[in-house]
């Protein structure tokens, strides 16, 4: 009598292994690696690629809630860039509020990181302290410069008026949300604050991974402490600050909390942004092809912002291996 | 939020009514429970239902839990479970249109202003059971709160928060003025008071207390945003060049800066401070001195003591004033419409109505001009002008109905945008009325072409 092997009368009785060798033979040997990527892929596609595209379908469409939708091209783009004025006043505003919020935190941000990288003593508190206005719930934290930015009672104002040595100043009081210009100041303020401690412990990981002998090179050619972060630092920090400066203007020009509670877009529409007045058109006014079209109205300048800073980071990244 | 009927805590509650009363309240305006509530008894089938309502959070949790119980109540005598759900009222809006997306959720819910008119063909026409409410309750002081775009009633009125002049009467007596009773009375008595540090407060901001109040200036001066036909664009006009220069002098004269970022808490925190001599406000900023028992600074007086609530002033064109309404409606989808019918009759009986205001410490005031004659407001001077300001108050869009379109007119703050401008002298007057009367326009249009 013929004995089977052992073996074979395995692969005989298990026809899934052998369906998956036919597929190896197919698809190549990382088959397995494909099934594992599944489920992220299938959570991907549902909770991002499918609501990106169907934003993608509201704006070129006439979607009105509860009404059924039809395609309508680049309508609501023209309507809302030839005649809707507020929206216009929202592009500058969120240029301006994400500009300015994005060159603070990058030069505040680099310079509190410097600085954080020479204190020794209490390292670890100052350290974990400047990660509050981070990890602190934003809509609280902004609550907090509700109060203190009030137009009636500001502690700030009250500081001026009652403390020296401001009262020898006489300055203020300051109408921090009512004035246009002092309100877009004061939300850029407030995001700055809140955006900053990212930059701060990003830069300073990057600071720390810097080779300490090439300082000390320096410091036997005889560099200066500028020469060495002009020549060492900067150049050897730029992927760090790339990767950091792309996602905060991606954060900053979606900004909504901070608007939302101090100023809620005012005064006279000069602190909207395209969150807020998109959740203005889509969520108050119920036109969700408008506040689909002015939320992704912003969607190919981030792409080239995007592309643009990854190909630093690769070209530096590539300069570096 | 949702809390399953506990029946227990229901028959514990004392001054409930008793199951006779019930039943006649519920007669006297239907009778479609009448059978099941006679027997006692409700069908087999009844066990498993169950009758859903949704409402916007109130801030006195007191009219919650007396708008809870009556559910309870009902669905005790009907033999359903029932359901309460609550949310943020800036949440509310997107929660509806979820449902209506979705043609599925509550069976009864509160709708706001315009959204009878904007949801018109997902609510039930609510007309046999308006009149009949109406007729029960002494008539309806506003005939335009609640209607569709077709014309019928696709909510019951529920209540509105009413815009009164709180003023401190003592600083008012110290410049030797009587109390305001125009417009022109508070520009100058205001203006006077503002010289001795007690500016008026008006919000002209993205609040909704401006939306309201500086839609009541306007047509106190016989402006109008949109026509009767809530079609046409109406608000460049003289009238409203009148109410411009007005509201410019009266920001000039009688108030401050801070005003421009003033959101809905602020004209109470300066009134109550101190600071204010007048604002237009619901009576949230009377009931908050009389808790805090705040003190006027320097004396030995308390705020809520040294003040009063008047009508709204009166303008060249009467007396008006504008107010957010919240009404009841029933989703065209609910699965329990007759059900959320018969509880909308027994919650507006004047027995539970008055309860409600009641538990409401009289904040929902009665679209019902008869249920606004309330023990409550009887019982406290401060409360004197709540029975009649109704009569003078309106819903955004009058002299039209509130739509969608006036909705987004509000929502964009487009009005209060437009008076601050003005006011602080970035454009004249009739720049402003020109631009907003291009961006209502523009507005209006895309509403139309919608249909």
């Amino acid at each position: 009598m013929v004995s089977v092997p052992n073996v074979e009368r395995a692969v005989a009785a298990s026809p899934p292994a052998s369906r998956r060798s036919e597929l190896r033979r197919r698809f190549g040997p990382d088959i397995d690696g494909y099934g594992f990527l599944l489920p992220a892929i299938i959570v991907m596609i549902s909770l991002v690629v499918y609501p990106f595209f169907l934003a993608v379908w509201f704006s070129v469409s006439d979607a009105f809630v509860g009404e059924p939708s039809s395609y309508v091209g680049l309508e609501n783009f023209i309507y809302i860039l030839t005649e809707d004025d507020i929206f216009l006043m929202t592009i500058w505003n969120t240029l301006l509020f994400a500009f300015w919020s994005v060159v603070f935190k990058v030069v505040l941000g680099l310079t509190c990181a410097l600085l954080l990288q020479r204190i020794l003593k209490l390292k670890r508190f100052f350290r974990g302290s400047v990660l509050l206005p981070f990890v602190a719930p934003t809509a609280l934290t902004t609550l907090g410069w509700w109060l203190i930015l009030d137009p009636t009672y500001s502690h700030i104002n009250w500081i001026l008026a009652n403390t020296w040595p401001f009262t020898m100043f006489g300055l203020g009081p300051y109408n921090f949300l009512g004035n246009p210009t002092l309100a877009m100041a004061s939300v850029i303020f407030v995001n700055i604050w809140r955006g900053i401690p990212f930059f701060i412990i990003t830069i300073l990981a990057g600071l720390m991974s810097i080779p300490e002998h090439l300082y000390d090179a320096a410091e036997i050619d005889g560099a200066s402490t500028w020469r060495k972060f002009r020549s060492i630092t900067l150049p050897l920090l730029r992927p760090v600050l790339a990767i950091i400066i792309l996602f905060s203007t991606i954060f900053t020009l979606g900004e909504f909390n901070i608007i939302y509670v101090l100023t809620r877009g005012g005064p006279m529409n000069s602190t909207h942004l395209f969150s807020t007045y998109s959740f203005t058109y889509g969520i108050l006014n119920h036109e969700i092809a408008l506040g689909a079209a002015v939320a992704l109205f912003l969607f190919p300048i981030l792409v080239l912002i995007v592309v643009f800073l990854l190909r630093m980071v690769r070209r530096d990244t590539s300069h570096e291996l | 939020m949702a809390k399953k009927t506990a029946l227990t805590k229901n028959e514990k509650l004392s001054g409930s009514p008793s199951r006779r009363k019930f039943l006649q309240d519920a007669a006297l305006v239907t009778g479609g429970l009448a059978g099941i509530l006679a027997t006692g008894i409700a069908p087999a089938t009844a066990q498993s239902r169950e009758l859903k309502m949704l409402v916007n959070s109130h801030f006195v949790p007191a009219s919650d839990e007396e708008l809870e119980r009556q559910l309870m109540e009902f669905g005790k005598a009907a033999g359903v479970t029932t359901r309460l759900d609550r949310v943020a009222h800036l949440q509310l809006p997107a929660v509806l249109a979820g449902e209506v997306q979705g043609q599925k959720g509550h069976d009864l819910v509160a709708v706001g202003n315009s959204t009878p008119h904007l949801y018109s063909k997902h609510l039930e026409s609510l007309d046999d059971l308006y009149a009949k409410i109406g007729a029960a309750g002494g008539g309806w002081t506003d005939t335009v709160v609640g209607k569709g775009d077709d014309g019928h009633y696709k909510a019951i009125p529920w209540y509105f928060i009413s815009f009164p002049l709180a003023l401190r009467t003592d600083l008012i007596a110290e410049i030797g003025e009587n109390l305001p009773d125009t417009w022109e009375d508070v520009h100058r008595v205001g203006a006077k008071l503002k010289k001795k540090g007690h500016p008026l407060g008006i919000q002209i901001a993205h609040s909704v207390d401006s939306n309201m109040i500086l839609r009541g200036i306007m047509w106190s001066y016989g402006a109008k945003m949109v026509d009767a036909d809530s079609k046409t664009v109406a608000v460049n006009s003289k009238e409203t060049l009148e109410a411009f220069k007005f509201m410019k002098a009266l920001y000039q004269d009688a108030m401050t800066d801070e005003v421009l970022a003033w959101d809905d808490r602020n004209n109470n925190v300066c009134f109550n401070s101190g600071k204010c001599s007048m604002i237009l406000n619901p009576i949230s900023a009377y009931r908050s001195a009389v808790k805090a028992k705040t003190m006027v600074e320097g004396t030995d007086r308390l705020v809520h003591q040294s003040m009063n609530h008047i009508m709204p002033p009166a303008g060249p064109a009467g007396r008006h004033m504008a107010a957010s309404f919240n009404n009841a409606g029933v989703w065209k989808f609910s699965k329990e419409k007759e059900l959320a019918k018969e509880f909308l009759a027994f919650h507006f009986s004047k027995e539970n109505a008055e309860r409600l205001l009641t538990a409401s410490q009289g904040y929902n005031q009665p679209v019902l001009a008869g249920n606004a004659l309330h023990p409550l407001y009887a019982s406290n001077p401060k409360y004197y002008f709540a029975p009649f300001i109704g009569w003078y108050t309106h819903a955004i869009g009058w002299p039209g109905v509130p739509t969608a379109a006036v909705q987004t007119v509000v929502d964009q703050y487009l009005l209060p945008d437009a008076v601050a401008s003005m006011a602080i002298g970035k454009v004249t007057p009739e720049e402003a009325i020109e631009k907003l009367d291009s961006q209502m326009t523009r507005i209006y249009k895309r509403a139309a072409k919608r249909g």
